[in-house]
């Protein structure tokens, strides 16, 4: 279930890498000035950068969140059995 | 009990991992493009957050350092050390997201306006706990030192905050309560609250596995010092 969703976030950043993001800009001010169309306009491959950029590095930072969490899970087991070989 | 705790903590990250999901999608899908500054705004949705974590994750440090020193229980003092980890690492954030916004906007990295360098100062203060926290070796004398200093360096966070009303800056005025005009667009809006749920979320988990590392930490030192009386 972990991987699949690690799956389908890297899959998100791939296709982010494909095709430019819709401009939103261009949808939510219809009456805006063309000068300032335009200036929108020319940056959607930056863009999809910013949104591969950061859509990889949520991705490390849930990647290490998953490796710490199983990490404790070993060492919780390490010390519980090391705490019954005491007693 | 504790595999309980663990139950817990799996199901925040999964619980996390789909906000994130969330998160991306409206700062980058249904938030607009910010008129004058263009795509590099959306840098916003995680700079400010980042910030308002790492505040408060300070202010957790000095509510439970004035704890340790009222009450001397070791939970106040393992809270501490927790938060000002994660408080760190947060202000890290703020610290490189921060010259990635500006160079495009300003034109520089970094400039030595009021809000950077007190930012950066508090930085400096918190990895200095750190530090202090790794170089005394005695548990009881390091606690009392670490308090005094959590207590002492949070005195720098309302300065962070009030330095962009206090002085004339570089540094944009806040969005929120700031002068004539300020404000967001409702989507942003949305964007940006979502944001900062994200990351509050993202700190209570760190916190968390922090604390478990260190009650862990704390076990393991009970054995091994049994062990080596035994010997």
């Amino acid at each position: 279930m972990i991987r699949r969703a690690g799956a389908i976030l890297i899959l998100l950043g791939a296709l982010s890498l494909a095709g430019p993001v819709p401009n939103a800009a261009a949808q939510n001010y219809p009456n805006r000035p063309p000068s300032e169309e335009r200036r929108s306009e020319r940056r959607p491959a930056n863009v999809s950068f910013l949104f591969a950029a950061f859509l990889i590095t949520w991705v490390a930072i849930w990647g290490y969140l998953i490796a710490i969490h199983r990490g404790q899970r070993r060492l919780e087991k390490t010390l519980e059995r090391m705490e019954k070989s005491r007693e | 009990m504790r595999n309980e705790r663990g139950g817990v903590d799996l199901l925040m990250i999964l619980i996390l991992g789909a906000a994130m999901t969330v998160n991306l999608f409206l700062i980058f899908f249904y938030a607009p493009v910010e008129r004058t500054m263009g795509p590099i705004q959306k840098v916003f949705y995680f700079h400010v957050p980042s910030a308002w974590v790492a505040f408060f994750a300070f202010f957790v440090v000095f509510v439970s350092s004035i704890g340790y020193l009222a009450s001397r229980k070791d939970s106040w003092d393992r809270l501490a050390e927790a938060s000002a980890v994660v408080g760190v690492l947060f202000c890290t954030l703020v610290l490189i997201t921060g010259p990635i916004w500006a160079k495009p906007v300003w034109g520089v990295w970094w400039t030595w306006d009021s809000r950077l360098t007190s930012t950066l100062v508090l930085w400096f203060l918190y990895v200095g706990y750190m530090l202090l926290r790794s170089y005394v070796p005695d548990s009881s004398r390091r606690a009392t030192m670490s308090a005094i200093l959590g207590i002492v360096g949070f005195l720098d966070v309302p300065v962070v905050y009030f330095s962009i009303r206090w002085w004339r800056n570089q540094h944009p005025s806040p969005v929120f309560q700031g002068s004539e005009g300020s404000g967001l667009d409702p989507k942003m809006r949305l964007a940006f609250f979502f944001s900062l749920a994200v990351f509050t979320l993202l700190f209570y988990v760190l916190l968390r596995l922090r604390l478990r590392y260190s009650s862990m930490t704390k076990r393991a030192e009970v054995i091994f010092d049994e062990r080596r009386r035994s010997v």
